[in-house]
Formats: C-alpha cells, structure tokens, sequence
C-alpha cells in the first residue's frame, strides 16, 4: 500500500524535524503562534481520522472530547493549581470515559444514525458546559487559565518554549497514531470501514475494535483540546459547539480520509484561510464554500486523493 | 385542563411545522442516499424570495408558490451539475453540500442583508381564535391542517400514482429499477427538485412563526435532521412521527422542566436512537 | 560664498525637514475587530461601518497624524477572536484597539489585551469587563447588562409596574437582568423568569404561561433575529393587548425595527440610543450615515460611532501621542464628548456613563416604524453598589 521507501520516508522526516526546529527562529511570534494552532488542529483532524478513514465511522460529535479535556485541564489548572503532569492526564483521562461511556450508545448504530446520535451526545455536553454556570462560567468560559506549569516556579511563559513543548507532545502523537494504524490492529479498522460482515465471518469481535477505535479517538482529541486550552488560555462552550465538529469533520474530509498527513494538511489549510484570508476579503466563508465544493467535484478523495492520483498518472500504467 | 390543551396545541403546531421541514429531507434520504446539508438553505432561500413575491405582488399565495418553485428550480440545477457527479460518494458529497450551505448563506448575507425579517401572515389567519377564553393564533391552527395535507398529498402520491411506485422501486433496488426501465436518472432530479420544494415552502409558510434570518439555514437544518433520524430516515411517516414527537417533547419539557431546556431536542433523541438505532420506522 | 552656505542651510533644513514630518507621520493604528461574517455579523458589520464614519468625519487626520483603521472578522467565535486580535497586536503592532461586540469573544480577549498594555476601548456589554477583569487599558463604551437592566426598571416602575415576567436569554444578559430585576422590584414580585435558549426558534410555550391578571407587564431580554420572532409570537397570542411587552436594551434599535412586523407598534424599551432625538449631534449622526451606508443607524451603530469619538477626543486630548499609554487611557477615561444623545464619559471603572432614555415603537410619519423618545434618565451609571 505504501510506495515510500524507507530511505525516501527518513529524508522526508529529517526535513520535517529540521523545519521544525527551525521555525521558531524565522517566524515572529505571530506567525509561530498561528502555526502551533495548525498543529493542533492538525493533531484533532488526525484523531477524527481514525474514526473516519480508518474504521468508517463518521462521528459528527467529535468536539465533545476535544471540550471536555479542554474544560477538565482549564479548571484544575485554574482552580486547583494543577501543573501540566497532572492537568493533562486529567483531562485525557475525562475524554476517554467520556467516549468510552458515549461509545457504548453510539456504536449501537451506524451511518448517518451513528453521525447523528454522535452530534446528539455532544450536544448534550455542550448543554452542560453553557449551563452549569457554577462550574464552567456558562456562556462566557473560563478565562485566565494559567500558562502551562512544568515543575515547580517553572511555566512555560513564552511562545517559543510552548511551542516546542506543543509540538513535541502533537509530534509523538502523531507517530502513536501512525504506529496503531500500520498495526495489525489498524488492518482489522480498515477490514471493518471495507466490510464488516466479512470481518464478522471472519471471527472478529468487531465491536471490540471499534469500540477501542473510538476511545482512541477520542482520546487524541482530548490531547488536542487541552493543549487549545493552554494555548488560548481560556476555554468557552464554543469548544464543544456542532460547528466545531463540524469543522473538524470538513478538515477530514478536504484533506483526504484514512492518511493521517491528508487531514493535518486539511486542517493546516482551512486554519489559514480562516485567519490570514479573512484579513483580505470580507467575503472568505463564500471563499471557502468554493474550496470545499471545487475539491469536492475534481478531488473526490480529498486533496491527498488528488495528489496520489496525480503521481500515478504521472507514473505511467 | 386548559394548559394541556393550550400547551398539546403548541406542541402539535411546531411538529407540524417540523414535519414541513423535514420531509422533504428524508425524501432524498430515502431515494438518493444523500445527507443534504443544503436543506436549510433552501428553507431560508425559500423565504427569501417568497418574502420579495410578496412584498411585490402582495398575495401569500403567489409568494408561496414562486418561491418553493424558484427554489425547486435550483435544485434541479444542483442535482443535474453537482450531485449527479458524485453518485453514492457519501464524502465528497457532504463536503460539496456543506460548501454550497456556505456560499449560499454568503449570497443571501449579501443580496438581503442580515437583519431578520419576518413574513407576513395572510390577511384570512391574522387574528386569534378566542375559544372559551383561550387565546390560540389562527395561523398555528392553520399550520396544523396544512401539515397534515402535505402528509395526505405525500402519501397519496408515495402509495397511490405511478410515480409513487417508480420511487418505491427505486427506495428498494436501484439496479432493478433501473432493468425495469424506469427512467431513473429523472427520477433522482424530480425528487431533489421536490425535497427542495418542500423545504422552501417551510420556509415561507414557517416565515410567520419562525422569521427569515442569517442563521435560520443550520438551525433549521438541525432540527431537520433530529426529526428525520428519530422517525427514520427515507420514511414518510417517520418524518411525521418524529416531527409531532419532537414539537410535544420540546414544548413540554421547556414547561414543565424548564432548566433542562437545552437538553429537550437532543437527549430524547440519543434515548431513542440507543434504543432503536435506526430510529422509529427505519429500515436496517 | 554665501550662496554655498544658503544651500547648505536650506540642505539641512531640507533634510531636517525630511526627519521631523517622518517621524510625526508614522500613522496611528487602530484595529477594529467585529463579527463580519456568521449570523451576529447583522449587528457587527454595521457598527464597524459607524466607527468607519467617526474617523472620517476627522478626514482620518487627527492631532496632525494620519490614522490607520486596521480592519478584522471574530466571526462571533471566541478563539477565532482572540487570534485575530494577536494578528493586530502583533503582526500589525496597533496603538489600540476598538473592537466587538460578542460578550463571549470579549472574555477571552480581556486578559491577553490586559497583559499587552494595548488600550480597548470595548464594545462588548460584558459587566465583569469592569468588574473582575477590571484593567487600566480596557474602557466599556456600552450600557453593561446590570446598567441597561437597572435604567429599564427605572422606566417601568415610572409607568406603574409593580408585579413583572421576564422572559430573558439563558446566557448573562437574561440572567444579569434578572438579578437586576430582582433588587427593582423585590424578588417576589418577579412572577417567573424563563429562560429560553438563545436561538429559540418557537417562544409560544413560555408565552403560554405567562397569565396577564398576574402582573403588570413583561421584560423580554434578548436582541438580533430573537427579537422580532417574539414580539410577533407575543402578539399572536395575543397578550399585547393585555399586558405590554418591555424589551431590554437593543430590543427595538432602529435598524431591526424595518423589518420588525407591524404588530410591533406599542412595544416599550429603554436604553442610551434614540433615533428621533432632535439634537443637532445627532442629526449629524443619522444624515452622515444615511448618506454613506443607505440606512438609518441604531443602537449598534451608536455604539460604534460614540467609542470612535471618545478615542478621537483623546487622541486629540494628548496632542497624537498614542505611544505613551499610560498618558493615552489616562485622558481617555476622563474624556467628556457631547454626543448625539447628550454628555457621555467613563466612570472610575472605566465603565460608560450616559443618558437614557425610554422608548416606545410609534408609526412615524412616512409609515414605517421608529422609536419615540420618551423620558430621559439622565447620566445613568452601572450600579457597582448593587452588584460588586
């Protein structure tokens, strides 16, 4: 399935680690800020992949576990004075109950029933989070989470040092992602997206793997949604909202489902025109209605689908 | 006695409301296999041309029929350039409906502006009926009625014409439908057409009690998809169900529990969804 | 000889001259960041355009310096607010900022604004703007929801309220107004509060449960697209006639009330923008912007425009030196401007103070509906005493 040689895949890794520790040295703070935020919504694309491109499995409610770690992290972090250590797991910790406990109702469908009972139990998160005032600051959030404390009278204070500490933790995850989808338990994933009454004549628990599927996802997201919270330093229901699951999903599905690099670049490019296009054009929303229809017609597969595509032609039959 | 008439009233009116919303959703659904993001669109789209028939002929009935036409008209055009070129593709197709959701929200944002407008009733249902004190708005009544034409008409022409077979044909097999000569190509745009029809016709005859605003296309849109799921999608009669559910179900728990009104559309429907998950009248 | 040394002097006049305008020339940049696309962008677009208007009005020259509007989309979006904001901050490097109007977008911008020292001068009617996130560089120049919900059971009692309903959004304006409502009226006599999400599509079974012998009439806290939805809902059930509808701040702000319903006509409202004010101030205000955007201006648009005129005053006040903040919000929170609707200032938290007026919705004389300005409070504060 993969054409890369091994020789080929290091060099392109050594150039990726190379520009990355470059980076924080070229960009101003600005830029190097906009560039973690890609990273993380790269890293919530990835984690929505293994659902999607991976197990068949479209989830329309993927915000629910990005919010809730989010929210987990932002307040002991702010109330109990929590250090990263400890806030992180927590909210990593929430995400995966959560999707553990969503994925007992929701994997009982499939589909568009599943897309939708995955909307409607994020929903019901976010319900939670606009109304429990008390806890959450209702529609306003939580502002003024701490920066990120990693011992003891040590925070990481300025954008160069978060973003290395974003980017090694976005970076490791990725490769765990990698990993768990060339396994064979990534074989099985892909053997249920392509078939499950096989799979299932096959002996499979497949309930199993995709429940396993889903609080990995799940799982992932919460890494996402945390590091968002250390990185905007507030968190708001608008985390958890439909529209951000939705994005989330569009990014997916732009950049090409079942890669894992396809929907990191989609989420890479729709967080660009999000926030340098709108400078330009007041009309950037229309902007983007077009990209997604014209890569919807010429790029079916999304736009690594069009690139692989591209290469075979290239190459000849 | 008379808060359970008065509140059932409600309820039944915005299901009613729902359902209008909604069949035409599950319509496509149920032939095409088509997730259309769009619908909300064509609701606001909808009530936007019915609202400038309106304003320029004065009649509710032309604005009515010129703006569900005009949007069925555009949905001709989609299904003919767009959709017919991604058959079956469920995720280039959502990615396609959801871009077209947002140049059409951009269009309408910058033909009519974004403040909210809010249609006209007819001349014959702007009172209120005052029955034994109660006060019930005429139009909510109306609305009733109307809904449960729409469901005779649907069903009169899913179970009682020929078209009505040829769709039932094509719900269950394409392939054979189409060896059976059914000219199904044609079929898909006239039930597009149609879907799109019947949610520009929420949108000017729900324009009275909901309002035409930026915004409307994916509440609506929502509230669509709620209802058609807990019916069922691809069913008529699960539309109707789910849309009278979700307006008694949304109506009483705003009254009676009414700190858990965030929660009154979504937590009866992944209830019903864990229990039956293809919804109430959905097929495996 | 002497011809040599006049062209030497006018040289270095020349270049002295080259210097000194150069440095003085450096424009002032202002970034303005409001909702321009997503469903509040109908409010968001045209206050940005009002503001447009204020530094125009000055020909963009003020204190001899050039300004430089810096424009940006939050989208409503609290962390698309807060990027945008980083972008003007620091990849524009603007002087100061006059910006938004979405309450949750405010909360997540204060803090950052509060530790880059960029003065703010918000929009946003967020009342812990002035309270816990309290800040020597961020300014409210808007009525805070504990100052418009005070002001508006001012006027009601004024009318003869004494038993009320209020039907407010389940989000900060519709629960500070309560509060509000709560120390007006004393708690008991605020029949029920219901508090219906913000977006909801049908009121009809609150409305249903509201019983017109019980009170004296009703306050509806909620604006944009929810506004006319229940005015027309209220209507149809027809409780108008029996007990009248108050809205809360911009309920009936003037560029809604185009395209409210027509049943609208008696709706009761109170707050700092009235469009039918005869002052010569405003006046200016309406033609300037009729003239420029084909609309009549309301609330939103005020808000805009008054923010603007209160920075330019300021900027005058300290003769263009935006570079020294601490000397920049020092004269802006003691500006007074005289504006469309009388004096204006800011209060010791930088809050804003101004005139109010209460509002009714009347038939104006071509037929279209417009709010009359009824009785005037004068200067009202936001009441700290009350809510700390």
């Amino acid at each position: 399935m993969k054409t890369t040689s091994p020789a080929r895949m290091a060099l392109f890794l050594a150039v990726a680690a190379a520009l990355a520790l470059i980076l924080p040295y070229v960009l101003t703070p600005y830029y190097l800020g906009l560039v973690v935020k890609m990273m993380i919504f790269a890293l919530f694309a990835m984690s929505l992949d293994l659902l999607i491109g991976f197990t068949g499995m479209a989830s329309l409610g993927h915000a629910a576990y990005f919010g809730l770690s989010a929210y987990v992290t932002g307040l002991t972090a702010l109330t109990l004075g929590w250090n990263v250590w400890l806030a992180l797991p927590a909210g990593l910790m929430a995400s995966a109950v959560a999707a553990g406990l969503f994925g007992l109702l929701a994997l009982r469908t499939r589909g568009s029933y599943f897309l939708m009972i995955t909307l409607a139990l994020s929903q019901l998160m976010w319900g939670i989070a606009f109304g429990w005032r008390s806890l959450t600051g209702g529609d306003d959030g939580l502002p003024d989470v701490p920066r990120p404390r990693l011992w003891q009278g040590y925070s990481l204070t300025d954008g160069v040092s978060f973003y290395f500490f974003a980017f090694g933790l976005i970076a490791l995850s990725g490769w765990l992602l990698y990993r768990i989808t060339a396994s064979p338990f990534g074989q099985c994933l892909r053997g249920i997206r392509e078939s499950e009454t096989r799979m299932l004549a096959l002996g499979y628990d497949i309930w199993r793997y995709k429940f396993t599927a889903f609080v990995l996802g799940g799982l992932f997201a919460g890494l996402a949604g945390s590091l968002y919270v250390y990185y905007n330093r507030f968190v708001s229901p608008d985390y958890i909202h439909v529209a951000r699951s939705a994005e989330v999903l569009l990014m997916v599905i732009l950049g090409g489902a079942g890669t894992l690099i396809g929907p990191a670049v989609g989420a890479a490019i729709i967080v660009a025109l999000e926030n340098v296009i709108s400078a330009y054009t007041e009309r950037w929303v229309m902007l983007l209605g077009f990209v997604y229809v014209i890569v919807a017609l010429f790029a079916p597969n999304g736009l690594t689908g069009l690139i692989e595509s591209l290469r075979k032609k290239r190459a000849g039959p | 006695m008379m808060f359970w008439v008065l509140q059932s009233l409600n309820g039944i009116s915005y299901g009613m409301l729902l359902f209008l919303l909604a069949s035409g959703l599950s319509l496509i659904y149920g032939l095409m296999k088509i997730l259309n993001l769009t619908h909300g669109s064509f609701y606001l789209l909808g009530g936007y041309v019915g609202l400038a028939v309106l304003h320029l002929t004065k009649s509710f009935i032309l604005a009515v029929l010129l703006g569900s036409l005009a949007i069925a008209l555009l949905g001709v055009v989609m299904e003919r350039f767009l959709l017919r070129r991604l058959h079956l593709q469920e995720m280039p197709q959502t990615l396609l409906t959801f871009g077209l959701l947002f140049i059409f929200s951009d269009l309408a944002m910058l033909i009519w502006g974004g403040n909210p407008q809010t249609v006209p009733k007819p001349e014959l249902f702007r009172h209120s009926l005052d029955i034994g004190g109660m006060v019930y708005p005429s139009y909510r009544l109306f609305i009733i009625g109307f809904g449960l034409f729409v469901a005779a008409v649907l069903w009169w022409v899913q179970e009682g014409t020929r078209i009505g077979a040829m769709v039932r044909a094509g719900v269950d097999n394409e392939e054979i439908a189409r060896a059976l000569g059914i000219n199904v190509s044609l079929l898909f745009t006239l039930v597009f057409a149609f879907g799109a029809f019947l949610a520009a016709l929420g949108g000017v005859m729900g324009g009275p009690i909901v309002g035409v605003y930026p915004g409307a296309d994916f509440e609506v849109l929502l509230l669509g998809f709620v209802v058609v799921i807990i019916g069922g999608l691809g069913s008529l009669r699960g539309a109707l169900v789910g849309g009278l559910i979700v307006g008694l179900l949304d109506n009483f728990g705003k009254v009676l529990f009414p700190e858990f009104a965030l929660f009154t559309i979504f937590a009866p429907m992944a209830l019903i969804l864990a229990v039956r998950p293809t919804g109430l009248f959905g097929k495996e | 000889m002497q011809s040599m040394r006049l062209m030497a002097t006018l040289g270095v006049a020349a270049f002295a001259s080259l210097i000194q305008p150069a440095q003085a020339q450096e424009p002032i940049r202002i970034g303005v960041m409001f909702p321009i696309t997503g469903p509040i962008s109908a409010q968001g677009r045209p206050e940005r355009d009002a503001i447009k208007q204020a530094f125009e009005e000055e020909n963009n020259i003020i204190a001899g310096r050039k300004v430089e509007l810096l424009y940006e989309d939050s989208a409503g979006r609290p962390d698309t607010g807060l990027t945008k904001v980083k972008a003007l901050v620091e990849r524009n490097n603007v002087h100061l900022l006059v910006s938004e109007l979405v309450s949750a977008v405010g909360a997540a911008v204060a803090p950052y604004v509060n530790e880059q020292k960029i003065p703010w001068v918000s929009t946003v009617a967020l009342a812990s703007l002035t309270r816990e996130m309290k800040s020597p560089y961020i300014f409210r120049y808007v009525p805070s929801s504990y100052q418009y919900a005070t002001a508006a059971a001012e006027s009601a009692k004024k009318l003869g309220w004494k038993k009320v309903y209020l039907i407010g959004w389940n989000a900060p304006p519709g629960r500070e107004t309560h509060e509000a409502l709560k120390k007006a009226f004393g708690p008991e006599n605020v029949i029920d509060a219901m508090f219906p999400n913000v977006g909801t599509s049908d009121y009809a079974p609150y409305i249903s449960k509201m019983d017109p012998s019980k009170a004296d009439g009703v306050f509806a806290a909620m604006w944009g697209a929810d506004a006319p939805r229940i005015t027309q809902q209220y209507v149809e059930y027809g409780l108008s006639k029996k007990m009248p509808l108050f809205g809360i701040a911009s309920f009936t702000s003037e560029e809604l009330l185009g395209d409210m319903p027509p049943e609208s006509e008696g709706l009761l409202s109170s707050y700092t923008y009235c469009g039918t004010l005869d002052t010569p101030e405003n006046k200016a205000f309406v033609e300037g912007y009729k003239s420029r955007y084909k609309e009549l201006p309301g609330s939103y648009q005020y808000m805009g425009y008054m923010a603007a005129k209160m920075v330019i005053q300021a900027i005058k006040d300290v003769n263009g030196k935006v570079e020294d903040r601490q000397a920049f919000t020092n004269a802006l929170s003691k500006v007074q401007v005289k504006g469309p609707m009388g004096m204006t200032s800011f209060d010791e938290n930088r809050g804003m103070v101004g005139d109010f007026y209460a509002l009714k919705v009347v038939k104006g004389p071509d037929g279209r509906l417009q709010n009359s300005c009824g009785e005037r409070i004068p200067q009202v504060k936001d009441p700290y005493h009350l809510f700390p």
